[in-house]
């Protein structure tokens, strides 16, 4: 399946220019590629964000960034989203846990 | 963190293979991302490959390995299984990469014989603990249907109560024998592994009225013709004179019919109100339905778990890699900078 040889990661920079890249994830779908792109899409100084599966026998996700010149660099917009996405996740599972126990009284009630 | 709602989740029923939540606060993103995760993107076990040896009933090899293949095993332990592609502890595979299961079911009384899921013998068994656990599921939950077929045949007598799923008939002198290794995989491969049967989620709904705007704009006679094509959603206050949501309507749990929205949209229209003013569409929903269910491999709870772990685990390895891509990459430009 996925993952196997090849690198998971790479970045593409053309030129150099760090407001714009290319990030390129390996062993990815619409998974990832959807929610690292909404939450970049929401990120203050990100000026584009896209992504796309350029053929589904590829193993290939490509996440197009780019950014505000002056700000932030994209790889660091990219690296940003992933840590805000996670810290979604993370609230997610809290909250879980927490309904879960909110659920549990409820039903010894 | 300043870029993303914070969801909130509460729980509306809760049984071991079935689960109902509400994801409050959150977007069409997270939650699709969710799904998908739940869906094909947790691992359990499953028999991924079969050694026919003797097989003489009336289904061919492949189409008893294909059956095999999608019995759900239970994997509450799959955790503790590594992916049998990068095990370290064996060329092949071992009792910490996989399940090693044998088949070897004859008939030779009068009568047909199931060969069902319970037939099959766990070689591994008394290897590790974890290894034990790994056996077909014979209940996939509690569901309703599967509590009669129990009742029924308890009262029947004789018959023997269901033991999981039937494999193949087999009639007398029949035999198969085989030995079934299961595997560690995700349902991204293959839908056998998959733990869900079921996980969908449905957001508010996408049309509303604006009911202030048509109260200004329709006459009372209008109002109450409206009241009548709105199949019981709207009600028309007299006192007030204005049309006001039915009671269980207010808490925004409906659809409007095409009919009403075209009945409203034609009183309007006679006051040159455009369809559009009076319609609210809601094209960024923040609450979502959550309904799951699971084939009995994993228990809904675990399932959740394990989706939110599975995440996580993707998007530090991800962070990771960034990082290290990001080193490389300031190393290259500082040699590129050197050498002019």
């Amino acid at each position: 399946m996925a993952n196997s040889g090849g690198e998971d990661l790479c970045l593409e920079v053309a030129g150099d220019d760090p407001s714009c890249a290319t990030i390129v994830l390996r062993g990815e779908d619409h998974t990832m590629g959807n929610a690292v792109r909404y939450m970049l899409a929401r990120r203050p100084g990100v000026e584009f964000a896209g992504y796309s599966i350029p053929h589904p026998s590829e193993d290939r996700l490509n996440i197009r960034v780019q950014t505000i010149a002056g700000g932030e660099s994209a790889a660091e917009a990219f690296g940003g989203s992933v840590k805000d996405l996670a810290g979604v996740a993370d609230v997610i599972a809290k909250s879980f846990l927490g309904a879960l126990e909110e659920f549990s009284t409820s039903m010894k009630q | 963190m300043p870029n993303a709602r914070l969801p909130d989740i509460k729980l509306e029923r809760v049984t071991s293979s079935e689960m109902d939540f509400t994801l409050l606060n959150a977007e069409t993103s997270i939650a699709n991302a969710l799904r998908r995760v739940m869906i094909a993107e947790v691992p359990t076990m499953a028999i991924d490959l079969v050694n026919m040896e003797v097989n003489t009933s009336p289904l061919f090899d492949e189409f008893v390995a294909h059956r095999l293949g999608l019995i759900p095993l239970s994997s509450h332990e799959v955790d503790q299984f590594n992916n049998t592609r990068d095990c370290d502890r064996c060329t092949d595979h071992c009792p910490y990469c996989s399940i090693e299961y044998v088949l070897d079911v004859s008939c030779d009384s009068e009568d047909f014989l199931d060969v069902m899921s319970k037939d099959l013998i766990n070689v591994y068994e008394k290897e590790r603990p974890e290894c034990a656990s790994v056996k077909p599921v014979d209940n996939s939950g509690e569901s309703e249907a599967h509590a009669r077929m129990n009742q029924a045949s308890k009262s029947d007598g004789g018959q023997r109560p269901p033991e999981g799923i039937v494999i193949t008939k087999l009639r007398r002198g029949q035999r198969i024998k085989c030995t079934c290794i299961a595997k560690k995989g995700t349902g991204k491969e293959h839908a056998k592994w998959s733990a869900a049967s079921t996980v969908r989620f449905r957001t508010d709904p996408s049309i509303r009225f604006r009911l202030d705007k048509i109260n200004d704009t329709l006459t009372k006679d209008e109002k109450i013709d409206l009241e009548k094509y709105s199949e019981g959603m709207l009600v028309y206050n007299l006192t007030a004179d204005a049309l006001e949501y039915e009671e269980c309507f207010q808490e925004r749990r409906f659809a409007i019919s095409t009919d009403t929205i075209k009945k409203a949209g034609d009183l309007t229209g006679l006051h040159g109100v455009h369809p559009h003013e009076i319609m609210v569409y809601n094209d960024n929903p923040t609450v979502f339905n959550f309904k799951c269910e699971t084939t009995g491999v994993l228990t809904a709870k675990e399932l959740f778990f394990k989706a939110i772990e599975v995440l996580m685990n993707k998007l530090n390895s991800i962070q990771g890699y960034l990082d290290v891509e990001l080193e490389e990459l300031r190393d290259r430009n500082n040699n590129t900078y050197g050498m002019y």
